[in-house]
């Protein structure tokens, strides 16, 4: 038992609930000959009763006993670099075309040795630059791995 | 051709310098993330796909093979120095391999645990080398219902074996199926879910979902604990057992890899689950079974062997059915398809230079384990001083850098970013990864093979059960599915888990 089983039983019911929506967009065929929409609402229904199943469990589980409080919780205090990791991560997806890997890389390195784990500003710029290079000359000069140049002068 | 012209050529495409090499860095990658905890083999094999695009592949199956029993070795070091384990299947090696470092003998500990392991990697290769043929020619008259029923069991097998809950287990077998449903079907054509987004025409690639559930969402579950190693000081000595320690060990290692190997070839098996019961076994059998826990040495030999036998024997359902046995074996078979193999029955035949390299290629990689991890454990314990304050900024980096260069495009980045949140969560909830991301895999084959089947049969489910082969799959699966409801069964399944745990 998990003390967030209700609520991540719910979450995926609803899953399974737009799957099994969205599956009616395209042909269920028929059972001699099973068109694209067979296999995902099967998926979706099953996932939907499982869900259900654990809802279920949890429900009862609940009132038998003081509640199922395993598992660590959602929110421990080190959120605030937990959000900060993704914000980079997500950022550097988004941004790695525009601005091109040698940018991208040095500040997402600098973002997470400095704001997500704090290092002196001398340290962090080092391992930064470090990280950049020796990452660049692996894969795009050594592997051959075509990486985004972005506004990068192309002379480099 | 007979078996020693096969094994011929196995050597000359091993004994190539190139594939020499591959062997070695694949060894050498495998023992680093093997030490370093918060990266498993899955990831590491993950991130390093890409790279492997520009090699022949035979190189490249030489080179993620080796990551792969690499890392059995590299994690019991961190298990036996550092009481973390390195990797998964090293869980149960902290018990008796940190106790007997804490008691002074950290050297023998590594030494019958690498010693252990080249015994039983070795064996298992000589299974593998017996058993794959023949299972290959009868998987040569396999059929779509045949195809269809051992992919229902396999997820079975590995959803009956998971920790916590079968219902969420299966739950994420049928999801990680249904995201194999996204992109274009091969049968009518229709691009399903795709939000008419190019990228999803292709669906979701199977590499940046692993990525995202093994590795982003591992760091990020990493940076919300404080990392306080307390790595073992001083010099560790006598690598070499003694005699006494070599006849405690002897039988446990025997056991555990003949153990190991089986629970390998085992769909939804694997290293992890052959650690825990040789162990178990081991405890069991034992004489002293109070002395298991205080730095048995029986509890380092048993378990390490038999995750390193696994290895070898979890290659059997991938190289012959053309169906992996773990989330591991599912990025091999994802990265033999990218290389235009089809792992199957007909591999052995149509690309025996390749079966036979790789297979080879694991007796040496063996041999250059021994060599990389007994003398050079200075060498990974300074690994292990690297502060995870760097170690993590760039593990998040070169997942960047794979998820990019799978098809140079960031699209790929977003999904693995997606599923680090959605593993991370899902840990936190108790919901296991690996049923998703072999039920992902399998997805497409197992699609083409049910609709087959209901297409020979006209729509019948019949044919699931008038086949032998296939109506014994699926009993066994039904079997599977069904234990856990029984009540007598339900008092037993907990106990199997506290034996393992304590």
């Amino acid at each position: 038992m998990n003390r967030y089983d209700k609520v991540s039983s719910l979450t995926w019911l609803m899953v399974s609930i737009a799957i099994i929506v969205g599956s009616t967009a395209y042909s269920f065929g028929g059972w001699s000959h099973p068109g694209p929409a067979f296999l995902p609402l099967w998926c979706g229904v099953i996932m939907g009763a499982l869900a259900l199943v654990v809802f279920v469990q949890a429900v009862l589980k609940g009132k038998s006993e003081a509640g199922g409080q395993e598992g660590e919780s959602l929110l421990t205090s080190r959120w605030p670099k937990l959000i900060a990791a993704l914000v980079i991560l997500f950022a550097y997806a988004f941004l790695l075309e525009p601005f091109g890997y040698l940018i991208m890389t040095f500040v997402f390195m600098l973002f997470v040795l400095k704001v997500v784990e704090p290092t002196k500003w001398g340290t962090a710029v080092i391992e930064a630059l470090l990280a950049t290079g020796v990452s660049y000359s692996l894969f795009e000069l050594w592997l051959k791995v075509p990486l985004p140049r972005g506004i990068w002068p192309t002379i480099f | 051709m007979d078996f020693l012209s096969y094994l011929v050529i196995g050597f000359q495409v091993c004994l190539q310098p190139a594939n020499l090499f591959l062997a070695f860095m694949g060894c050498l990658i495998g023992t680093l993330v093997g030490v370093l905890p918060g990266l498993g083999p899955a990831a590491a094999i993950s991130l390093l796909l890409p790279s492997s695009f520009h090699i022949t592949p035979v190189g490249a199956l030489i080179m993620l093979a080796g990551i792969y029993y690499g890392a059995m070795y590299g994690g019991s070091t961190t298990s036996i120095l550092v009481n973390i384990p390195g990797e998964a299947a090293s869980v149960v090696t902290c018990l008796d391999g940190y106790e007997m470092a804490k008691q002074g003998r950290a050297g023998p500990a590594l030494g019958i645990a690498a010693f252990g392991s080249f015994i039983a990697g070795t064996g298992s290769v000589v299974g593998l080398m017996l058993v794959a043929p023949p299972l290959a020619d009868i998987a040569l008259r396999f059929g779509p219902p045949e195809y269809t029923t051992l992919m229902i069991l396999g997820l079975t097998v590995l959803t009956f074996l998971v920790k916590g809950s079968m219902a969420k287990a299966l739950m994420m077998a049928a999801f990680g199926m249904f995201l194999s449903t996204i992109g274009l079907d091969a049968v009518s054509g229709v691009a399903r879910f795709s939000f008419d987004k190019m990228e999803l025409m292709d669906g979701i690639g199977m590499v940046p979902v692993v990525m995202g559930l093994f590795g982003i969402s591992e760091v990020l579950l990493n940076l919300e604990k404080t990392f306080d190693r307390e790595i073992l000081k001083g010099k560790i000595k006598d690598y070499l057992p003694t005699k006494e320690d070599w006849r405690k060990s002897a039988m446990p290692i025997a056991r555990g890899s003949i153990l190991g190997f089986f629970l390998g070839i085992l769909p939804g098996g694997g290293a992890v689950l052959a650690s825990f019961v040789a162990y178990a076994v081991e405890k069991r059998v034992s004489k002293h079974p109070e002395k298991f826990g205080k730095g048995a040495i029986e509890g380092v030999a048993s378990p390490e062997a038999a995750n390193n036998s696994a290895t070898g024997g979890a290659f059997i359902p991938l190289l012959t059915l053309g169906i992996p046995s773990n989330v591991v074996m599912a990025i091999l078979l994802g990265a033999m398809m990218i290389h235009g193999l089809q792992p199957g029955p007909n591999l052995v035949n149509e690309h025996p230079d390749i079966f036979w390299g790789v297979i080879i290629s694991m007796y040496i990689g063996n041999a250059m384990l021994l060599v990389l991890n007994l003398p050079l454990i200075g060498l990974w314990v300074q690994v292990l001083r690297v502060p995870y304050g760097l170690l993590f900024p760039l593990i998040l980096l070169f997942c960047l850098i794979g998820a990019y260069s799978l098809s140079m495009t960031t699209f790929d980045i977003l999904v693995m970013n997606v599923f680090g949140i959605i593993g991370y969560l899902m840990k936190k909830t108790d919901y296991e990864g690996a049923p998703l991301i072999l039920a992902l895999v399998l997805g497409n084959l197992f699609e083409n093979a049910l609709r087959q089947s209901l297409m020979l049969s006209d729509g019948s489910f019949l044919i699931f059960f008038s086949r032998p082969i296939a109506a014994i799959f699926l009993w066994i699966a039904i079997v599977l599915l069904l234990l856990p409801i029984l009540p007598w069964f339900k008092k037993r399944r907990p106990a199997v888990g506290v034996e393992t745990q304590d």
